[in-house]
């Protein structure tokens, strides 16, 4: 079993919505991961045909999609918003896909159907209700019940907790991992939170300006981004970037010189390079004698009860955020030395983004 | 004990003060002439609650109901429908949504006396374009037949106002979400299973607001029927509006119209809140469902 996307492409107005996006997905999540107008929508649009791509195929278990209606490609679609029939109770929509399938469904199978997958989203209680009784979190459910009950080969879910509150999207993620574990279909699953990518922990493919950047195993393309487009996607909150200089064995990070030791010596021997490095790898104090110090004023501390950002300008209109566990107060102005774990850095090229130099392990 | 700042109706009071200039006062003076007999300016006797015995057992006024209310509903059978179907298949996007757009309201931009005047001229066998086309299939003549006459004010009224519920249904439309009709074709619904489950709940609201202005403003018909065929031919057109004109301006019997005008705005408000009841008592239900 499996979904072979091969060299999809699609423009439109002459702007390209995708180009040459070509993986292959097996039972199970596949995580489709990045910013928006990636192209995430719109690739999944292609794989339900929903639209027409310019030029690549679509195969389902070995078989060219291409030519088939929508209807018939079994797919099933979860979108962002809460997609229900408004005046059908949550029994009736989970059964609509039941009811124009061939051969037809006889009532009992369609109601034992309904009951199954009810069970299985914990919205039994709810069979009787209209979704305009139900809360965000309730309707998305029956949503996903709905995608559910036609057992399809492809489910499709196009950011599906995005306009959910934080607690019930960890708790529906927890969920649909439980749920999709065990179904023996092809899901795929987009976002532009990479903690959603590495929570499933399966195939991710990261999508970037309608092209995939990179796909693979979600540890690995978080520890190994092959470009800065990938490192960006990859986090959350996002990568620090600071402009840099080498020059005769030394690095010029915001106005101030160090040796290249550590990963430094991967860098660029001369000319502008750009070093990255996640938030929870800046300290506020040193651990190893290689770590980059760098001086600047507190701009503003985000606290979020379990952790504290605080954004630190370093000049030259360059900032680095450092995540702290629990609740630290700074006051705008504050000075405050920063410490770059030597071990966590990342290299870019300045002019293509290419990833130079990477810590190689999950940091 | 908790303490009421008032300061806020000293906020309202100029609304309060127009409203009453603009509409209290004026519904005063009606209701002033309704309890008193008005034989002149001078002359006029206190006569109590008369006029509305009178009024409520006039079988002129009876009749004029009957016709005002089933023209309202013949005008709700017609206009909706047709407003939902024109609306569907009018262009989503680009310069051609633009054009059907302003092709649409151009009836409702037409002052109504200028539409009386036109259809009537356009309507007549003699002289009229339509009316001599149509007589070369079947004869018609408003002038004369009471139902050709009521046939062409009902053809007045949805050429006029069908484009209002085209363009609320159509807004209604362009509202739903496009995920709704993808989800429908994913699940291979029939064009009249989207219709039915996604379209007509998506726009219930719309449809609401369509039917109460479209009942209100037929039910209160009366620039149309009095320039075309004057009420006639024999009282087929003859509304509620144009009895109570004859009454006011025609036989200046003010006391009775006072009274009518009355019990005449009191129904429109009754029917008006009956439809609005009866339309959200469903929405209503879930809402307290959900809570």
């Amino acid at each position: 079993m499996s979904l072979e996307v091969q060299n999809i492409s699609l423009m439109h107005n002459g702007e390209v919505f995708l180009e040459d996006i070509s993986f292959t997905a097996t039972p199970g999540i596949t995580v489709l991961v990045g910013p928006t107008l990636a192209g995430k929508t719109s690739l999944m649009r292609v794989i339900a045909g929903l639209v027409k791509p310019d030029s690549g195929i679509i195969k389902v278990n070995g078989v060219d999609v291409g030519d088939l209606a929508v209807k018939d490609r079994s797919v099933s679609f979860v979108y962002q918003q809460f997609i229900n029939y408004p005046s059908l109770t949550v029994f009736d929509n989970i059964a609509s896909p039941l009811t124009v399938l061939k051969p037809k469904m006889t009532k009992d199978e369609i109601k034992s159907r309904v009951h199954e997958v009810a069970e299985m989203l914990r919205i039994t209680a709810l069979l009787d209700r209209k979704p305009s009784a139900l809360s965000g979190g309730q309707q998305q459910r029956v949503a996903i019940a709905r995608s559910l009950s036609r057992k399809s080969d492809v489910v499709l879910l196009d950011e599906p907790l995005a306009n959910l509150d934080f607690k019930l999207r960890e708790q529906l993620r927890d969920e649909l991992q439980r749920i999709f574990a065990d179904a023996d279909m092809m899901v795929i699953y987009s976002t532009a939170e990479p903690i959603e990518a590495l929570d499933m922990a399966t195939h991710t493919v990261v999508l970037g300006e309608g092209r995939v950047q990179q796909h693979g195993d979600a540890l690995q393309m978080y520890a190994n981004p092959i470009n800065l487009s990938v490192a960006q996607a990859m986090s959350d909150p996002p990568i620090n970037l600071l402009n840099s200089t080498s020059a005769n064995g030394k690095v010029e990070i915001a106005g101030s010189s160090h040796q290249a030791v550590g990963l430094l010596v991967k860098a660029p021997s001369s000319g502008v390079f750009n070093i990255g490095i996640r938030p929870h790898c800046v300290k506020l104090s040193s651990n190893a004698p290689d770590d980059i110090p760098i001086s600047g004023k507190v701009k503003v501390s985000e606290i979020t009860g379990s952790v504290t950002y605080v954004h630190v300008d370093i000049g030259d209109q360059e900032d680095v955020v450092l995540e702290l566990e629990g609740t630290n107060s700074y006051q705008p102005g504050h000075n405050l030395t920063v410490f770059l774990d030597h071990s966590a850095l990342f290299g870019f090229d300045h002019a293509t983004g290419e990833t130079l130099f990477t810590p190689g392990v999950v940091k | 004990m908790k303490t009421r700042n008032n300061k806020a109706w000293f906020l309202v009071l100029p609304v309060i003060l127009t409203v009453s200039f603009t509409a209290i006062l004026p519904l005063m003076t009606v209701a002033n002439y309704a309890v008193q007999d008005i034989f002149s300016p001078t002359d006029r006797l206190f006569i109590g609650m008369d006029w509305f015995y009178n009024i409520t057992n006039d079988p002129l006024i009876f009749n004029a109901f009957k016709r005002s209310f089933s023209f309202s509903i013949q005008v709700l059978l017609i206009q909706i429908p047709l407003g939902i179907a024109i609306a569907r298949i009018m262009p989503k996007s680009g310069w051609k949504a633009s054009a059907a757009l302003v092709m649409v309201a151009i009836p409702l931009i037409i002052p109504w006396n200028v539409i009386g005047t036109t259809w009537q001229i356009f309507a007549r066998p003699d002289i009229g374009l339509g009316g001599y086309l149509i007589n070369k299939f079947i004869d018609f003549n408003y002038t004369s037949d009471p139902l050709d006459g009521w046939i062409l004010i009902l053809l007045v009224d949805v050429w006029h106002w069908t484009p209002l519920v085209i363009l609320l249904v159509y807004a209604g439309l362009r509202s739903i979400p496009p995920a709704y009709y993808q989800a429908a074709a994913i699940d291979g619904a029939s064009q009249v299973a989207v219709f039915r489950f996604v379209e007509l709940p998506k726009l219930k609201r719309v449809l609401m607001i369509a039917i109460l202005l479209r009942f209100m403003d037929s039910f209160m018909i009366y620039t149309e029927p009095f320039v075309i065929t004057g009420g006639g031919p024999g009282e087929a057109t003859t509304f509620l509006s144009i009895l109570l004109s004859n009454i006011a301006v025609g036989q200046f019997d003010i006391g009775r119209a006072g009274a009518f005008s009355l019990i005449y705005f009191l129904f429109i408000q009754i029917l008006s809140f009956l439809f609005f009841t009866v339309l959200t008592l469903q929405e209503r239900a879930e809402v307290t469902k959900a809570k």
